[in-house]
């Protein structure tokens, strides 16, 4: 299993569409992935799941992956994150 | 019958939340919430049965967001991403898996949506930023949606051009689809505005004024309504006299709208496609019913000295009225400019602005106590606007800035300040934004040479051209015998605005200018190659503005910038620019 912490840097949070981005990205992955704020976790495969995470700007997040592709999964949806979705 | 009813037929005035200016007016197409009787039908018999009309209700969705895509086109703009995102909602597999796991227990597909759409819900109303929150009303659109496809096989009833529509709440798809229809304006009991559908009613300029409680019992369908959605208000069933006010402001709106022509709609971008934004200096109120401040790029400076009338701040009785007074006014300006930025500057008071607010007489009140030095040494006054600042921000597009910076601790300072604002704030358990901005007016050379140490402390600046201009040459902007000295173009004031916008640019400080400087179209090109990332300016000039930025290239102003920064006076810097 790994565990990767990022923080939500675009100013309006995570959203529908970099919750649709993630799903794009987790659902390249074997792997099960989980994103989880304060204890609560969800699917990163499930963008209505995402949805209901409060990840606002500043936020910290964790991405838990497990798999045989767990670096990848953790890298590429860390990546998402750090680029801010492409909003900034 | 209910006591709001309208069979009277007498003029009735509502308000609710102004989400998407313009005036409209239209016969009222009332949609009747359809309520979901979960008494007949909240358990089927074949649950294989039940899941195929739930697959086909899915996919008779999906082909209906295909069709509004094949509608909105491929270019980019918010329609085409809140369509995907609904259809990623749809496709979502664990959603399915949940639906199918609760019709499989016996439930008819419409309980199983229900109860799986009601579950994600309430997550996300239980979270605590307001912000997030409003995408449960858009869980609970698809919700309903799917739910009448299940029981109707189609998305909507046949609409009226230019109705006025007149709802519960409206899903992204529906706005798209009544736009087709050409509808004249939009009215919903509940909904936020950052709401997909709020969002796509602005972008297509189509009125709308949201959180009208009962709606959809007081008007029925077939009554002549207007809306104004700068206001906020809708008169159902006007009398002439109102009908009359109204068509006044409808040809003034006209008339503008017309002048403004096509560019209007295009980017700011130069001749070889450098993005600038193009912003615009708000003073009144009256000023965001001008529809070019919508077709901006955001407020790039609000002078809040003249936005509040001050004269009712002094009147208030506690510091605690004056906060929530200013609050309502900085949250009106935030929400209908929303999503595009607001920058509101705190209280530039003193020197020509209001000097007999305070009872002190200075000899040369140009020097003297202005700007963040009255405002800090009055802190409870200046926390009531900080804290009325923080509160407008939790739509996410607000953002501080401070007028007057010459020294580094009054950055400082501040900074400390807004963070106890904060505080109290969180005590109350009162939201904002919690990444909100901030940054400094450069406006002083004493700022100007020091952005280096002011860069760590803000996310941008934004310089003021006249005071820098006469705190440079020494030169009061407002005396007739040395106004040939005033002088914008001296190159002691553009060595500084190129140090301070080097200084900022090299610690990824962004840049912008709400000075008069920008209204000539030399200028316009020098400002450009400066870099600056945005350029602010009023309102009756951003047209001008943005077809000079349209006719300038980047890199022929990179180098007319150089040029000029190695002219030896404003005469010779201004014959260079063809500048009278």
């Amino acid at each position: 299993m790994v565990v990767k912490e990022v923080e939500v840097i675009n100013p309006a949070g995570m959203h529908t569409r970099p919750a649709a981005e993630v799903v794009k990205v987790a659902s390249r992955f074997k792997s099960k992935i989980f994103l989880e704020v304060d204890g609560y976790s969800v699917n990163a495969k499930s963008i209505i799941g995402l949805m209901t995470l409060p990840a606002v700007q500043g936020t910290k997040v964790k991405i838990i992956a497990e798999g045989i592709d767990e670096d990848a999964a953790t890298d590429a949806i860390a990546e998402l994150f750090n680029k801010g979705f492409n909003e900034i | 019958m209910s006591l709001n009813s309208n069979n009277g037929k007498g003029q009735i005035i509502l308000s609710g939340i102004p989400s998407s200016v313009g005036y409209s007016c239209g016969k009222a197409f009332v949609i009747k919430k359809s309520i979901f009787n979960s008494k007949r039908s909240e358990f089927a018999e074949n649950p294989e049965e039940e899941f195929e009309r739930f697959t086909k209700t899915i996919d008779e969705y999906e082909s209906q967001l295909d069709h509004y895509l094949s509608v909105v086109g491929k270019e980019k703009n918010p329609a085409l991403a809140v369509l995907n995102s609904v259809r990623s909602i749809l496709q979502d597999p664990f959603l399915r898996d949940e639906i199918k796991e609760n019709i499989d227990k016996g439930y008819s597909a419409e309980s199983a949506v229900e109860i799986v759409f009601n579950k994600y819900k309430n997550s996300i109303l239980s979270i605590k930023n307001r912000i997030l929150r409003e995408r449960a009303y858009e869980i609970e659109q698809i919700k309903n949606q799917i739910i009448e496809i299940l029981q109707t096989k189609k998305l909507s009833t046949y609409i009226p051009e230019h109705s006025i529509i007149v709802a519960n709440s409206l899903s992204p798809d529906q706005v798209i689809y009544f736009r087709n229809k050409q509808i004249a304006g939009i009215i919903t009991e509940v909904g936020g505005i950052t709401t997909h559908s709020s969002i796509l009613a602005r972008s297509y300029g189509i009125p709308e004024v949201i959180g009208v409680s009962n709606a959809t019992n007081i008007i029925s369908t077939g009554d002549e309504v207007i809306i104004d959605g700068y206001k906020g208000i809708v008169v159902v069933n006007p009398v002439e006299k109102t009908r009359e006010s109204f068509r006044l402001k409808v040809e003034k709106e006209k008339e503008l709208k017309k002048t403004l022509g096509e560019l209007i709609n295009l980017p700011t971008q130069t001749k070889d496609g450098k993005h600038i934004d193009l912003q615009i200096n708000l003073n009144t109120k009256d000023e965001l019913e001008n529809p070019v401040i919508y077709h901006s790029d955001g407020l790039g400076l609000v002078r809040t000295e003249h936005l509040v009338p001050l004269n009712e701040i002094w009147n208030q009785n506690n510091l605690e009225d004056s906060e929530n007074f200013q609050y309502e006014i900085y949250n009106e300006v935030a929400m209908k400019m929303y999503p595009k930025p607001v920058v509101f500057r705190a209280f530039d008071l003193g020197a020509d602005k209001f000097p007999n607010f305070f009872d002190f007489a200075e000899n040369n009140p140009m020097l003297g106590f202005r700007g963040i030095r009255l405002l800090l040494s009055k802190r409870g006054f200046f926390k009531a606007q900080i804290k009325a600042f923080l509160r407008a921000s939790v739509h996410g597009n607000v953002k501080i800035m401070l007028p007057m910076i010459s020294t580094l601790s009054e950055v400082q300072d501040s900074l400390q300040l807004i963070e106890e604002c904060k505080k109290e704030l969180d005590e109350k358990g009162i939201e904002y934004h919690k990444g909100i901005e901030f940054g400094v007016m450069i406006e002083t050379p004493a700022a100007a040479l020091i952005v280096d140490l002011i860069a760590p402390y803000v996310n941008f600046i934004s310089f003021g051209t006249n005071d820098l201009t006469q705190y440079t040459v020494v030169a009061d902007r407002d005396n007739s015998f040395v106004s040939n000295y005033f002088e914008p173009f001296h190159p002691s004031v553009l060595r500084l605005l190129k140090k301070a916008t080097d200084d900022a640019k090299k610690r990824k400080v962004k840049v912008g200018i709400c000075g008069e400087l920008a209204s000539h179209s030399s200028a316009t090109a020098l400002l450009i190659g400066l870099d600056f990332d945005s350029i602010s300016v009023s309102a009756p000039n951003f047209l001008q503005v943005k077809k000079w930025i349209s006719e300038i290239s980047y890199k022929e102003a990179r180098k007319k910038t150089r040029e000029v920064l190695k002219k030896a006076s404003a005469s010779e810097i201004r014959k260079y620019l063809n500048i009278s």
